[in-house]
């Protein structure tokens, strides 16, 4: 009977039958039966993920694109907005973020090399960069600035912009980071959960599959980063 | 077909019996099933809730339409009248529900129009909003798409099966969302949400919020459903079974989870941002704010004109595979459809713009026209494609096949018509107007629901076991079919001579038109109350369904009716072609039951 | 240029099954065109396929017990003909479409330049004399509210210049076949050249001979609707107006006159029916707004307790600062405000003309008047179709009044 739970005694995959205590869990992995092999189940499982990050990169285009019709019509505003950008928190930011693909990236490795002890630090790492990115994003960035009355839209209550269309400038600026930050957020809990789970050698040269698609998905969010660190601070 | 033993397959079925079991079968009590339906993986099962909670929906998006066609029937006016102490007071007529307003001072009533409308302007858009988001979008693709296209490809389910539960309960968290908001009286913007209006209309209610958030998480449902459908596809195929030899149902959703995956997100973001505007101002669309209500625009059309393409693609694979088996011919030109598929859903993405031509510049307009016309020539292709099919056919006027045509004829008209809409100047003339409505019906409820219908009297007898009753049916197709021309052809002259759209009153002399569309729409809903009855009756009390009763060639008629849990015994391995009526006798059909054309003849046709 | 009744696209069979008549404009008559053609174009197409159908249905109906004759599964050069060749007829109609859009975006020089502001629920269209309508017309009997007329010439561009003042509106006139939206954040333009008048269209009555519009009287006139064509909210049905052709010199005249030609009263009642009324009514009836009878000059309860006396300077601030002071009762009410829309000679002509339907109001002389010793219900010239509720009852202003308090 197919059911959600995969550690159900289950011969239909995917997940583990009776396990055997004095094998490693990955080598018990059974695939789900409407795969031939599990090398299938592997691909397809990439290719999915493949398709969900082309979702993410569209999802992403849309504030890219409001970002660079905003930038059209108001490029003084916009100019003047990422001047109150401090380049040195967005920069740091950035090198955690690329630290934190390159621990997800020997994550991987590590999980197909059977090195169980090095992937729980990478994932580990993983993990905190990411937290890292959240904590200097809201505690040094978005909180001060929040103070200032640099808020989105009509919250927005500075007293001493340059330009007239600068709360404009902060609402792209707050939805593209923020929304980013949210993702970052979901990337976090998808490589906890895997860390959760690497206890018994769940993971292996022969499945590794939620470690692999958990990097990627980093990667993704890291890559989102890439651009909008320069477009938001850097351009002006 | 030959199937053989997969060797090498890991699973031992130590836990018998279930195997020959239909795949509802229940566990053992009420409770016990229950939690099964809730928790299944199985794509059949969700397949058919899907079905259940769309028709559900259907049926709401149905009353609503009905009212907002009984009001139309009286434009309305408003008459003032003095009572005994004095006070005037209004009285409106026409108006199918007006709550009346109190005068603080006086105490007396009066029924200013602007209540009636309201509830009129909430109406309109339960109906856009519930049709759109909740059962069109997801309609055949969740429903028959789940469940036939891993049957069709051979195969034991779609590729990620907990993924697919998932999407049907994010489906039922966005429909909830959806009726929540109808339940606190409805959203007046329309399915559009046009800007400044969905952003400044109902201020300090979060019904709006609600309505969007709807959309967002159905959108989400949407790109789970698709995700798994391509990955599908790519991996499942039974051996044997190389692209071309899959039946043209999975080309048409193959093409439909393409389109859900890469245009879904943007709808999202678009929904997002509007949620942003709304909630705190953000100031993205607002001119208020140095934003841009003509950007909202390209936002939702860029997803919103590629997703009629999701509705329309899946109910012409139904039609494929319907028009093909039940007049027992290989369909003519597989080829062409199948990259007509993939075409039209490349050109989907390019074309957003010919809902806009009133608002954008010049240059953009002359594009967006261009463009527009050149998705007319994969669809017009299709049809020929089909009508070629029955050629030389052995056709039966089964329930299926008459749907098919009524297909043929109503979206006929519906692609017809979308011609005077993509040419600049008449479409300045017809954009907003009903003309547009009774378009878009042709094409999406004379189309898409139309050939729901098709494949739901085609494969009933798959799903359930079941047949029903095929005299009984055809009646409901001819009363939808009457019911449908009546309400929507003279929708055409309303716009063509003036009536906008959106409107809850009109000019009297336009009065007519909307009582015979009106009374259209009352035959339109009594037929497929009708439909409803024969599937009720055919599941109580029907006679037990044949595993292949029309001869279908493809795999789905090679597992039983309805198919078990696995749905195949062994995994098939293919052999011919989806279509080969030339040379292949069915499954389950007694070769002496089905006379085969002489095989020279065959080899010489073929030679062409 | 006649009004192209024998123009191509209305000689076209069945155009009257579409169209109410020819086409209003000068562009008009090509989109007329185009739209039969392509409807014919589209009823060949559709008898033939399923002309083609039906014989296939019935000649190849299932045979039971006899196997189906072979055909082949594809043919190249069928599919390559019928591919490509309706793709040419797609260019024809994407020229034809193309062409005539050009026209309507394009306006020919000269002629008149207007300004046009849409709000929920009301236009407000300024000539450039700086002055509005003057007129407006009711849908029937029953109808409550008026919907203004605006004059135009025949045989002259006319360009209109247009803006929102809240959400998105759209101006549609079918009798041209022309529409375009209209946004908050800019401005868009429309254009038309209405052809001449044709022979025995109907004529204006003004016989009145003390009517300052008297001249208009037997002059022949042409209407074409306009309708809002944008979803704009609960009176978006009822946001209509109506261009009004009239012969060249019939307009000069009436453009020199305008609406300043009309005392405050009445200026004031026109000004009423055009942006007022949906909301405000002025026989007492409770709509979305309080009634204007009786109103001026009475103390009213805000709604946070403070009480008013309904004067000029309240007026002036309820019509271009809304939300300040509301009456209590209409507090959840959101009404608009008119600051760019009504000018100062407008806002006076109003506070006039409240005034007049008001037992309420002080004797004072009106500012704006020309005649500060003229009475209101007393000037010459009401028009026969003016509303009944629109002369006063027993002159008010006439007698001496309590003081008012302060």
């Amino acid at each position: 009977m197919t059911t959600l739970d995969a550690h159900t005694p289950d011969a239909h995959g995917p997940g583990h039958d009776v396990i055997d205590p004095s094998r490693p869990m990955y080598q018990q992995y059974k695939h789900a039966h409407h795969f031939r092999t599990a090398a299938d189940e592997f691909d397809a499982c990439k290719t999915g993920l493949w398709l969900f990050l082309a979702t993410e990169v569209l999802l992403f285009a849309g504030l890219f694109c409001a970002y660079t019709y905003f930038r059209y019509r108001f490029p003084a505003a916009f100019s003047a907005g990422s001047g109150y950008l401090d380049w040195r928190w967005g920069g740091l930011n950035t090198i955690v973020l690329l630290v934190s693909s390159y621990t997800a990236a020997s994550a991987v490795r590590n999980a197909q090399l059977n090195q169980q002890a090095r992937l729980k630090l990478n994932l580990l790492i993983t993990i905190l960069c990411g937290l890292a990115f959240i904590g200097i994003k809201f505690a040094l960035e978005y909180g001060p600035k929040w103070a200032q009355g640099k808020r989105p839209g009509s919250l927005y209550c500075y007293p001493f912009a340059h330009e007239p269309n600068e709360p404009m400038w902060w609402s792209v600026y707050y939805c593209a980071t923020g929304v980013h930050a949210l993702h970052v957020v979901i990337g976090a809990g998808l490589l906890t959960w895997c860390l959760v789970r690497c206890k018994n050698q769940h993971y292996g040269p022969t499945h590794y599959t939620m470690v692999e698609n958990s990097a990627l998905y980093w990667h993704l969010v890291d890559l989102i980063w890439i651009f909008l660190f320069p477009l938001l601070y850097l351009i002006h | 077909m030959t199937t053989l033993d997969h060797s090498g397959h890991p699973s031992t079925p130590a836990h018998g019996g279930h195997h020959d079991e239909p795949y509802y079968t229940g566990k053992g009590g009420v409770w016990p099933t229950i939690v099964d339906w809730a928790s299944t993986v199985d794509h059949k099962k969700l397949g058919v809730m899907y079905l259940t909670a769309i028709l559900v929906l259907f049926f709401l998006g149905g009353v609503a339409a009905l009212a907002v066609r009984t009001e139309l029937l009286e434009p309305v006016t408003t008459v003032t009248t003095i009572t005994a102490s004095g006070q005037a007071v209004t009285r409106t007529e026409g108006q199918l529900f007006n709550p009346g307003k109190v005068d603080p001072v006086t105490g007396e009533v009066s029924y200013p129009a602007d209540l009636g409308n309201n509830y009129y302007n909430r109406l309109f858009t339960m109906h856009g909003a519930i049709m759109v988001f909740m059962v069109i979008v997801p309609g055949i693709p969740a429903s028959l798409g789940n469940f036939f296209l891993p049957l069709m490809l051979g195969a034991k389910d779609v590729a990620f099966p907990r993924l697919n539960l998932l999407s049907w309960y994010v489906y039922t968290l966005g429909s909830l969302f959806g009726v929540l908001a109808i339940a606190y009286h409805g959203v007046d913007t329309g399915w559009t949400f046009y800007t400044p209006y969905s952003t400044t209309t109902d201020a300090g209610h979060w019904r709006v919020v609600y309505m969007i958030l709807a959309a967002f998480t159905l959108g989400f449902s949407s790109i789970l459903t698709g995700l798994n459908f391509v990955v599908t596809v790519h991996k499942l195929r039974a051996p044997g079974m190389g692209w071309f030899d899959m039946p043209l149902f999975c080309w048409a959703i193959y093409a439909t989870a393409i389109i859900q995956v890469l245009a879904t997100p943007v709808i999202g973001i678009t929904l997002l941002l509007l949620v942003f505007e709304r909630v705190f101002r953000v100031g993205i669309f607002d001119p208020g704010l140095g934003g841009d209500p003509v950007l909202y625009q390209h936002f939702f059309w860029f997803y919103s004109h590629p997703v009629v393409y999701v509705m329309i693609l899946p109910g012409m694979g139904v039609i494929s595979d319907v028009i093909a088996v039940h007049s027992r011919k290989p369909i003519f030109g597989y080829r062409a459809i199948a990259f007509a598929s993939l075409g039209i859903a490349g050109v989907a993405f390019i074309v957003w713009g010919h809902h806009m031509f009133a608002s954008m510049s010049e240059m953009a307009s002359v594009v967006f026209s261009a463009l527009t016309f050149l998705v007319a020539i994969p669809t017009a292709v299709k049809i020929f494609n089909w009508i070629a099919t029955m050629y030389k056919g052995s056709i039966a006027m089964t329930t299926p096949m008459i749907y098919a045509l009524i297909f043929l004829f109503l979206f006929a008209i519906g692609g017809l018509t979308g011609l005077p809409l993509a040419t600049l100047n008449t479409d300045l003339h017809l954009h907003d107007s009903y003309f547009v409505v009774a378009h878009f019906h042709y094409v999406m409820f004379g189309g898409t629901i139309v050939a729901l219908l098709a494949g739901l009297h085609h494969w009933w007898p798959k799903m359930f076991g079941k047949m029903y009753n095929q005299k009984a049916a055809n009646i409901g197709a001819l009363l939808v079919f009457v019911g449908f021309n009546v309400t929507f052809f003279t929708q055409f002259f309303l716009g063509t001579q003036g009536m906008p759209r959106r409107y809850a009153s009109y000019p009297a002399e336009f009065q007519i038109y909307h009582v015979i569309s009106t009374y259209g729409s009352y035959i339109l809903g009594i037929g497929f109350m009708w439909h409803l009855l024969v599937f009720i009756y055919s599941l109580a009390a029907g006679p037990k369904a044949k595993d292949n009763p029309w001869g279908g060639l493809t795999l789905e008629w090679v597992a039983a009716s309805p198919p078990t849990e696995h749905n195949f015994d062994h995994e098939p391995i293919v052999t011919h072609g989806p279509y080969d009526y030339d040379t292949q006798v069915p499954p389950k059909w007694d070769p002496k039951d089905w006379p085969l054309p002489d095989p020279a003849k065959v080899a010489a046709a073929h030679r062409h | 240029m006649t009004f192209l009744a024998d123009g191509p696209g209305a000689s076209i069979p069945l155009h009257s099954w579409w169209y109410k008549g020819p086409g209003g404009s000068s562009y008009s008559d090509a989109s007329d065109f185009a739209f039969m053609t392509i409807f014919w174009y589209s009823v060949v197409w559709f008898v033939a396929l399923f002309a083609i159908t039906t014989y296939f249905v019935v000649k190849y109906r299932r045979k039971e017990g006899q196997a189906s004759e072979v055909s082949p599964q594809h043919n190249t050069k069928i599919e390559l003909i019928w591919t490509v060749l309706p793709s040419l007829t797609l260019v024809v109609m994407f020229v034809m479409g193309f062409r005539g859009y050009s026209d309507m975006l394009v306006p020919k020089g000269g002629g008149l330049d207007c300004d046009l502001l849409a709000q929920k629920w009301s236009w407000s269209l300024k000539y450039p004399t700086g002055g509005s309508n003057t007129e407006s017309l009711k849908a029937n009997e029953l109808a409550s509210t008026t919907v203004p007329i605006y004059y135009f010439p025949e045989e002259t561009p006319v360009k209109l210049r247009l803006i929102s003042k809240d959400v998105m509106h759209a101006l549609w006139v079918p009798d041209f076949r022309a529409k375009v939206d209209i946004l908050p954040n800019r401005y868009t333009k429309f254009w038309f050249e209405s052809g001449k008048i044709p022979a025995g269209a109907k004529t204006l009555m003004f016989a009145d001979i003390t009517d300052p519009f008297h001249f208009l009287d037997g002059v022949p006139y042409v209407d074409h609707a306009i309708h809002c064509a944008e979803y704009c909210g609960d009176f978006h049905s009822d946001m209509a107006a109506v261009i009004r052709i009239i012969p060249k010199d019939a307009f000069a005249e009436w453009l020199k006159k305008g609406d300043a030609a009309l005392p405050p009263v009445q200026r004031g009642q026109k000004i009423w029916e055009t942006n007022c009324q949906t909301c405000h009514s002025i026989d007492g009836t409770l709509r979305t707004g309080p009634s204007w009878k009786d109103l001026f000059g009475r103390t009213e309860t805000m709604t946070d307790g403070s009480t008013v006396v309904v004067d000029d300077n309240y007026t002036r601030e309820s019509i271009y600062e809304p939300q300040k002071r509301i009456v209590g009762g209409f507090g959840g009410v959101i009404m608009p405000t008119f600051a760019g829309a009504l000018d100062a000679d407008q806002i006076n002509a109003l506070i006039a003309y409240m005034k007049s339907i008001s037992v309420n109001a002080k004797e004072e002389p009106d500012p704006a008047d020309p005649k500060p010793d003229a009475k209101p219900g007393d000037k010459p010239g009401d028009k026969p179709e003016a509303k009944p509720d629109a002369k006063p009852e027993a002159k008010p202003a006439e007698t001496p009044k309590a003081e008012p308090k302060k």
